[in-house]
C-alpha cells in the first residue's frame, strides 16, 4: 500500500472517540456478518406484527424491543425479496415484517484518506460496518413533501441504510463539484466511485 | 426494562428473566445452523419433526440448578447424549408446554404439578431435523425421580451459575458427513454436554442472561 501523503499542517491527532478504529470498536457485530439468508429458500409463513420505524426503532406487537441483542439478532436475518417486501428468514421459514423507511439507519461515518482515493465507512444502528464504494453504493432520494435530501447506503442483498440527519450533514460537507457525463454535479466519492447527489446548479436549492 | 432484583442465578431471578421474553417463539431463528461457521450449507429436511423440551430450573435454596438427563445408549437418535427431558409433540398434546411436561413425567417421573411453566425460548432447529420448542420451567423441591430405564440412563443437576457463565461455553468441531461441524460444548465433571443441548443452553444464556 502506498504511503499516504503527509501534510503536517492539517494532521489531526486521533482521539479515542474518533476515527475508523473507534467506529469499528463501537460496532457490536463488526466483521461477524449476517446469516446466509440469500441461500435459504424457505416457504412464506405469514406476516409478523413487527415494524422497523424510520428512526431505526424496532416494534413487536406494538411495543418497542428494548434489548439491543434481540434487535441485532432479528436484523441479522433480514432479507428484501424481488417483491419489495422485507422478511425475517430462517432455514425453514420466512415471515413478513413492516418497514417504515429503510431497515437500517447509518448512525456514524468515518472518512479516511484523501478525498480522491479515500473511503467512507459507515456504522449502522444494529452494528454493521459498511465501507462505501462500488460494492456498497450511495443513492440519494428527495423527499417529495419537504424537498429534503435522503441518502441511502447499500448494506447487503437489497437492504439499505438511511443516513441519519447528522451523518447526512457530515457527508454533504465532503461533497465536491465533479464533471459526470458532461454535467457539473455535486457528488461524493469513496473507494474510487463517484456518487452524484444532484446537479451543481440545483445545489442552491438544496434543503437538508 | 424493569430491573431484576432477585439474587443472581436464583430460581426467582430466572422467573423474572423468563417473563421478559416476548417472542416471537414459533420462529426458528436459533438452531445448530446459527452456531456453525458453515451454516449456509444447512439444508432443511423435507419435513421437520416438532418436539418440545423442558428446561427445568430446580429451585434449590443455595443456588438454582438445571436438571439434565443422559439418554439411554440404545436409543435411535442422540443416544448416550446429555439432554433435556422432552421429545416429539404428539397429536394429543395441546401445546409444546403440555408435550414437555408429559415427556418429563414419562422419562424421569417428574410430576407436572411440581413444575411451574415460566416461559418459552424461540424454537431451536436441530441439524437432525427437529424443530424444538424449549419450555422454561421452575421445579419445586423436594421430588423423587423415577427414571424410565428404556430412555434415560441418569438424571443429574448442574448449577445454573456454571451453565450461564460464557467462560464455560467452549466451541468445538468435528468432521461429520464430509465437513467440519461447529458446536458448543460444556464439560461438567464427568458429563460432556454438547450439541443440541449445549446449543439450547447457549440460547438460554443469549436470550436471558447476556
Amino acid at each position: 500500500m502506498p504511503e499516504p501523503a503527509h501534510h503536517a499542517s492539517d494532521t489531526v491527532e486521533p482521539t479515542a472517540s474518533s476515527g475508523l478504529g473507534a467506529l469499528v470498536a463501537r460496532a457490536a457485530r463488526a466483521g461477524k456478518g449476517a446469516a446466509p439468508v440469500e441461500r435459504w429458500n424457505p416457504p412464506f409463513c405469514g406476516d409478523l406484527d413487527m415494524e422497523i420505524k424510520a428512526d431505526g426503532t424496532w416494534f413487536y406487537l406494538g411495543t418497542p424491543i428494548g434489548r439491543a441483542a434481540l434487535v441485532q439478532l432479528f436484523s441479522s436475518v433480514l432479507r428484501k425479496d424481488e417483491d419489495g417486501k422485507i422478511y425475517l428468514v430462517t432455514p425453514v421459514e420466512k415471515v413478513g415484517i413492516r418497514v417504515e423507511d429503510a431497515p437500517f439507519l447509518a448512525v456514524e461515518m468515518s472518512a479516511e484518506g484523501e478525498s480522491g482515493d479515500g473511503a467512507l465507512t459507515f456504522r449502522t444502528n444494529v452494528g454493521d460496518v459498511v465501507e462505501c464504494g462500488p460494492e456498497h453504493p450511495l443513492r440519494f432520494a428527495v423527499e417529495p413533501n419537504t424537498g429534503g435530501l435522503k441518502p441511502y447506503l447499500h448494506v447487503r442483498g437489497r437492504l439499505e441504510a438511511l443516513l441519519a440527519r447528522p451523518v447526512t450533514y457530515e457527508l454533504m460537507a465532503l461533497g465536491e463539484e465533479i464533471e459526470v457525463e458532461g454535467r457539473r454535479m455535486f457528488a461524493v466519492r469513496s473507494r474510487g466511485a463517484v456518487f452524484p447527489v444532484m446537479p451543481a446548479a440545483e445545489l442552491a436549492r438544496l434543503s437538508l | 426494562m424493569p430491573e431484576i432484583q432477585a439474587a443472581p442465578f436464583s430460581a426467582e431471578d430466572f422467573r423474572a428473566r423468563a417473563a421478559r421474553e416476548t417472542g416471537p417463539f414459533a420462529t426458528a431463528y436459533y438452531g445448530d445452523h446459527r452456531f456453525d461457521a458453515d451454516a449456509d450449507s444447512y439444508v432443511a429436511p423435507a419435513s421437520l419433526r416438532d418436539a418440545a423440551v423442558l428446561v427445568p430450573v430446580v429451585d434449590r435454596p443455595d443456588a438454582a440448578t438445571l436438571l439434565l438427563t443422559q439418554r439411554h445408549s440404545s436409543l435411535r437418535s442422540h443416544s448416550g447424549q446429555i439432554a433435556f427431558p422432552g421429545g416429539r409433540i404428539d397429536a394429543s398434546d395441546a401445546s409444546p408446554e403440555e408435550a414437555a411436561l408429559r415427556e418429563a413425567y414419562e422419562e424421569v417421573g417428574l410430576e407436572p404439578g411440581r413444575v411451574e411453566v415460566v416461559g418459552r425460548l424461540p424454537d431451536y432447529l436441530t441439524g437432525s431435523g427437529y424443530r424444538v420448542a424449549p419450555v422454561l420451567g421452575v421445579v419445586r423441591p423436594s421430588f423423587e425421580l423415577t427414571l424410565n430405564p428404556h430412555e434415560v440412563e441418569a438424571a443429574f443437576e448442574v448449577p445454573l451459575a456454571f451453565l450461564m457463565d460464557p467462560a464455560n461455553h467452549g466451541r468445538q468441531s468435528r468432521m461429520w458427513q464430509d465437513r467440519e461441524r461447529f458446536f458448543y460444548a460444556m464439560p461438567w465433571r464427568e458429563r460432556f454436554i454438547w450439541g443440541v443441548t449445549a446449543g439450547i443452553i447457549r440460547t438460554l444464556y443469549e436470550r436471558l442472561y447476556a
